[in-house]
């Protein structure tokens, strides 16, 4: 289970107004995606340093939701590792070429989605959903000069990042139910996986837009309307 | 003893215990009815059962070996241990019904006729064998013909034992008595039922024993009668009576420890009578 939700605490981070948590947010994942190799890397370790201070977490509580991600970054890895294409090779083998370049490609793309998706696991575990829509709503308050709907942006972004937790958790009871029925997700060939994903994300689809239909339903009963402000 | 769970205990977090130095044994051809408060671990227990929570201690034991030791085929085991999760009409992914009841089976050894003949009797079992109906996708049926396909889906392995978590809920009265018609039909036929539900008057019908669980712990294994006699026992652990028991209370009709709508109405009657003669 990947437990990305909101946890009530009293730490610096949790008791930072939303607005400068958002904009942080993003002026942090700017300054990481800028930066490559040793500069990244100490930009990374430094930030994630001073999150876990400020929001009062030990490396195993900011790193153990993740878990399952570290797959997706090890593929990323080997894919950058093994296809960039370069004229160095340091190991070549048919159409593979491992090369200098490929590897601080790797490198720095793992690290980049690492250090991104730490800053944002910390901003949802520290920031309550309502929290998190007026810091978006605030921060994009000058768009509002443009006639954008500042509100509704808000709201879907909030949704967006508080339904992911609910996402995989629907994931995983499908896949649960799917292997109480006879399906086997680790066995056959490459192609046999791949087929064996459809039992998994046919449900999940149709549960994730049973769940979107739903809320929308519930939004508007509940009288949410973007062009009024709260009282 | 086909299913045994000696002192198992399982955990999400090391703060708190779902299931705590759990113990129960299931014989063959038994009706389990589960009840409890949310959150009392019934879920959880059906999953451990079936292989997707491994205890951090104590063994869950099927035909006495244990199902999460390293060399237990867990594949062979869940055709035999099959579960019909909450809500299962969100596990559909098939463009027809049949393919749907197939999904399970088409891995096994059995020869495309058996494994047609197999679906067949499956779907006559719940009641969709009429070929409109099959040739339906599952996503145009009714909530109710869905839970039952759902249970198709499980019945057409044959299990040994099957598991369900809150079979009725948000089913509709006429719903819920067609599932109970299929379970009491699969019961004849030795299958061993453990079934989660909060509805007594359902447990009462159909459940040869009643378990009560709160805070991860049995607090009762007893025959209906013993469990839902007992009234403040009951509202302490928010189980419920049945509706007959009620009734019976408020009339003051004794039911002789047999529930069912049909002698609560028979003693009704005689004590009717017996007061007109009197």
């Amino acid at each position: 289970m990947i437990d990305l939700t909101y946890q009530t605490g009293n730490s610096i981070l949790h008791r930072t107004k939303p607005v400068i948590k958002f904009l942080g947010l993003i002026f942090c994942s700017v300054i990481v995606l800028l930066s490559k190799n040793l500069l990244c890397t100490l930009i990374s370790v430094s930030l994630i340093t001073i999150l876990m201070v400020f929001a009062n977490l030990s490396i195993k509580e900011v790193f153990s939701p993740l878990k399952k991600f570290f797959f997706f970054l090890i593929m990323i890895f080997l894919m950058n590792v093994l296809f960039t294409n370069s004229d160095e090779c340091l190991y070549s083998y048919y159409f593979i070429c491992i090369s200098e370049k490929g590897i601080e490609q790797g490198y720095n793309i793992v690290l980049h989605t690492l250090t991104i998706t730490v800053l944002s696991s910390v901003y949802i575990r520290t920031t309550t959903s309502i929290e998190i829509m007026k810091g978006i709503e605030s921060a994009m308050q000058p768009l509002r000069v443009f006639n954008i709907p500042t509100k509704d942006i808000a709201l879907i972004m909030s949704i967006a990042l508080q339904f992911i937790p609910v996402f995989f958790n629907d994931i995983e009871r499908i896949k649960k139910a799917q292997m109480a029925r006879g399906a086997n997700f680790n066995r056959g060939s490459f192609l046999d996986r791949i087929r064996s994903v459809i039992p998994l994300v046919i449900p999940a689809f149709i549960s994730a837009f049973h769940r979107a239909d739903e809320l929308s339903i519930a939004i508007e009963a509940r009288g949410f309307q973007s062009d009024k402000e709260n009282t | 003893m086909e299913l045994e769970l000696r002192n198992v205990t399982v955990s999400y977090s090391s703060a708190e215990k779902i299931l705590d130095n759990f113990n129960l044994e299931v014989n063959k051809g038994l009706f389990f009815g589960i009840t409890g408060k949310s959150g009392s671990g019934k879920t959880t227990l059906l999953e451990t059962i079936c292989g997707f929570h491994k205890p951090e201690m104590g063994q869950v034991l099927f035909n006495n070996q244990n199902i999460y030791e390293g060399k237990f085929d867990t594949v062979s085991f869940r055709k035999k241990v099959q579960m019909v999760f909450q809500f299962p009409e969100n596990q559909f992914f098939e463009t027809d019904i049949r393919k749907e009841i197939e999904f399970g089976i088409k891995n096994t050894t059995l020869s495309s006729e058996d494994l047609n003949r197999r679906v067949t009797e499956t779907l006559q079992t719940v009641g969709l064998n009429d070929n409109e109906t099959e040739e339906l996708s599952p996503f145009a049926l009714s909530g109710g013909q869905k839970r039952r396909l759902a249970l198709a889906c499980a019945l057409v392995l044959q299990p040994e034992i099957l598991l369900l978590d809150e079979p009725f809920s948000g089913l509709d009265n006429s719903g819920q008595n067609q599932i109970i018609k299929i379970l009491q039909n699969i019961k004849t036929k030795g299958t061993t039922i453990l079934m989660v539900s909060h509805d007594p008057n359902v447990l009462c019908e159909i459940a040869d024993r009643i378990i009560v669980m709160n805070d991860g712990r049995i607090i009762k294994n007893e025959i209906p009668p013993i469990v839902y006699s007992d009234k403040q026992f009951c509202s302490q652990l928010g189980i419920g009576q049945p509706d007959t028991i009620t009734a019976a209370n408020l009339l003051d009709v004794n039911l002789n420890n047999d529930f069912t709508y049909e002698n609560f109405i028979t003693k009704l009657a005689e004590k009717l009578l017996l007061k007109n003669n009197d």
